[in-house]
């Protein structure tokens, strides 16, 4: 079995490495958390590159290390979070390989969508998905209670949704 | 199926109790389009984290203009997946546009007549570990006359061409070059440096715009989301087409431009030495590897010095440290980190004015693929810690496989290794913070006194060992992969070598190592 070369790896990697973090994401449910994994993945991937059949879909063989990866980081981890059991873990596994998601027109839409959204959910949403603030903690950066801030973001995410999916409808009847 | 989805919501945010989130469990074993709204929300709430911090910096993006838009899609998921694959991407962006017509060739520039191979133009004159892919008709280690429209794809080392007309070009892997004619090529993906005479014009037509060398030497590099030229010495021009119009510029010494690919791209300026680190070649005296040969090769497995074979990205990240072919080192595992975030950096002046790679302490690492390892090795690590470790475990300058030099807490410079029950082999000595040194760590077998530390050719001591398997090891640089504990400071060179050398072939590569990197005896 001849092994990839480091350029084969990288498209095949370039190709998955969206589904893979996906994945982990689905399961930590914490974006730091989610790239310290993605991040052993990716060695793990450079690491055993020889144990990879070529001939083989990539796709579940990293999942599979990035089970494995996630496993792992759930003993050294304490958390304060619920975790999903090994079986229901095995069943998201197998949604994401059958899952045909196209990120890259939805990425766009949500890039359109963000800038046109109004200045305070915008703020909300930067607070949750790039500082990676819980609701209550958003709801103490922006001196509100915690209903209040659920409630804006709430907004802001459904606001943001409808935005994307009238551009991604948009989209599909230009191309019908 | 919307009280779900805010419950999923609820479930990213961290917000489920105990109760709900037994129910949610139940919800999605219970259904296959339960689990693919799962999936729906992370995709979501991954690409609102991506986009939403990409808008923070990402000035270009808002800039451009709505019919850019496919365009931008394409280049920007390109640009902002980390991974080691920017040659694919560049692949990729070149054969979009050669399949669509969109790269030209320039006007006055020479069609390609086809592939005559009587028309050779120019050839291969040096080469230091160059591999080639299977498709490349080239023999390795000989000149090879090249002809109009030869592609070659290196894949590991340097190649030199000269072409008829007298210029030269240094290729560094990975790149894909064509041939033109006896005085031009397209760089299609990589870096080449370039020199030729003013009178010759020669030219390095890329994806975005044409380099013409007007005496001097520059080098190009080509990534998935830009083209950088950067003058070494004397002037080059860059020219590109834009909407029918020509846009030219003329760089000297000291400059750079940076033209970002994509529908509406501009032509960034900068002083040179800010956009790549370009493994420029020596043309007088060698290729890179040739200059400094080791005086003991035998047995040697992995070969990383960090003024060579770097490849950084825009940041100044190491996205590859290349492993050095030569003597019994015949297969290149390069150091690799696919996430930017992750990547070390890369300091000109990292100990005693060599370069080096320089590791934080908090995230930065690189990864080897495996080496075949015996039970005897022998391992030099050219390094200067920044930083103590406060942590109760130790900062891990170097693991491969279970052969481990790393830094304690206390200051110490420890050496093991782990056969995955036991540790043995463990010496220790003070090292001071900030102060550059060669370790060398040998180990043979399992056997009294069989491990043995030495720093700057001084012995620290020697332990009993246990039993190594002999097995494929892969090499960690920078960090324990799994516990995470990182090494803060610079690492210039490592050297490992399937064999437990003698004093004397270990007196001979120290000496080199010491005088290489100016160290104090």
């Amino acid at each position: 079995m001849q092994p990839l070369s480091a350029e084969q790896l990288a498209a095949r990697w370039t190709q998955n490495q969206r589904r893979v973090e996906s994945f982990i994401y689905s399961i930590v449910a914490d974006f730091h958390q989610t790239d310290d994994i993605l991040q052993n993945v990716a060695m793990v991937v450079v690491r055993k590159r020889e144990d990879y059949d070529p001939t083989q879909p990539f796709l579940p063989w990293a999942l599979q290390i990035a089970k494995f990866e996630v496993l792992k980081h759930r003993r050294a981890v304490a958390r304060d979070r619920h975790d999903f059991g090994d079986s229901l873990m095995e069943q998201v596994l197998t949604a994401y390989q059958e899952d045909p998601l196209d990120l890259s027109e939805r990425r766009q839409a949500v890039v359109d969508c963000v800038k046109q959204a109004s200045p305070r959910n915008r703020e909300v949403l930067l607070l949750r998905y790039v500082e990676d603030l819980q609701p209550k903690q958003i709801a103490e950066r922006l001196h509100i209670g915690d209903g209040a801030a659920r409630m804006m973001l709430q907004r802001a995410r459904e606001a943001i949704r409808g935005c994307i999916e009238r551009k991604l409808g948009v989209e599909e009847a230009r191309h019908e | 199926m919307n009280d779900m989805s805010a419950r999923l919501d609820a479930y990213f945010d961290g917000e489920l109790a105990a109760a709900e989130f037994a129910l949610l469990e139940q919800w999605l074993a219970a259904d296959s389009r339960h689990r693919a709204l799962l999936v729906a929300h992370a995709t979501e709430a991954l690409v609102l984290h991506d986009a939403l911090r990409g808008m923070e910096t990402d000035v270009d993006l808002a800039s451009l203009p709505p019919q850019a838009g496919r365009w931008r899609t394409l280049l920007g998921y390109v640009h902002n997946v980390t991974t080691l694959s920017w040659i694919l991407s560049v692949l990729i962006v070149s054969i979009i546009l050669l399949s669509l017509g969109l790269w030209t060739i320039p006007t006055g520039q020479p069609s390609l007549p086809g592939t005559e191979r009587s028309q050779f133009v120019a050839r291969i004159e040096r080469t230091s570990g160059a591999t080639w892919s299977d498709e490349t008709d080239v023999e390795t280690g000989k000149r090879t006359d090249l002809f109009i429209g030869q592609l070659l794809e290196l894949r590991g080392g340097w190649a030199e061409i000269k072409f008829d007309r007298g210029a030269r070009a240094v290729l560094t892997a990975p790149a894909v070059v064509r041939i033109r004619s006896d005085n031009s090529c397209d760089l299609l993906a990589g870096e080449l440096t370039a020199r030729a005479d003013a009178a010759a014009e020669f030219t390095v037509e890329t994806i975005a715009a044409s380099i013409i060398d007007v005496g001097t030497e520059f080098g190009v590099a080509v990534s998935g989301a830009a083209v950088d030229a950067e003058v070494f010495d004397g002037e080059i021009i860059v020219r590109r087409n834009l909407d029918g119009a020509t846009e030219q510029r003329r760089l000297v010494a000291g400059q750079a431009v940076r033209i970002a690919l994509g529908g509406n791209s501009v032509m960034v300026d900068a002083s040179a030495g800010k956009l790549k680190n370009f493994v420029q070649a020596s043309f007088a005296g060698g290729l890179p590897e040739q200059l400094e040969p080791l005086p003991v090769t035998r047995s040697l497995a992995l070969w990383l010095a960090a003024d060579r074979g770097i490849r950084l990205d825009a940041a100044g990240g190491v996205i590859t440290w290349r492993d050095t072919l030569g003597g019994d080192n015949k297969t290149a595992e390069n150091a690799e980190q696919p996430m930017a975030s992750k990547r070390p950096t890369w300091v000109a002046e990292g100990i005693n004015g060599k370069p080096a790679v320089r590791f934080d302490g908090k995230s930065s690492m690189l990864a080897a693929p495996p080496i075949r390892l015996g039970d005897e090795v022998t391992m030099f690590v050219v390094f200067k810690n920044s930083r103590i470790p406060n942590l109760v475990q130790a900062g891990q300058i170097l693991n491969v496989g279970g052969y481990v030099l790393e830094v304690l807490p206390g200051g110490e410079l420890r050496s093991r290794n782990y056969n995955g029950e036991a540790n043995s082999g463990e010496v220790s000595a003070s090292i001071e913070r900030s102060h550059a040194i060669v370790a060398t760590y040998r180990f043979r077998g399992a056997t009294t006194q069989g491990a043995e530390l030495f720093i700057n050719g001084q012995s620290q001591g020697t332990a009993d060992t246990l039993e190594m398997t002999p097995r494929d090891r892969a090499a960690t640089i920078g960090a324990h992969l799994s516990a995470g504990v990182f090494f803060d400071g610079d690492v210039a060179e490592v050297l490992i070598f399937d064999a437990a050398f003698s004093t004397q072939e270990i007196e001979l590569l120290e000496n080199y190592l010491t005088e290489r990197y100016r160290l104090a005896n």
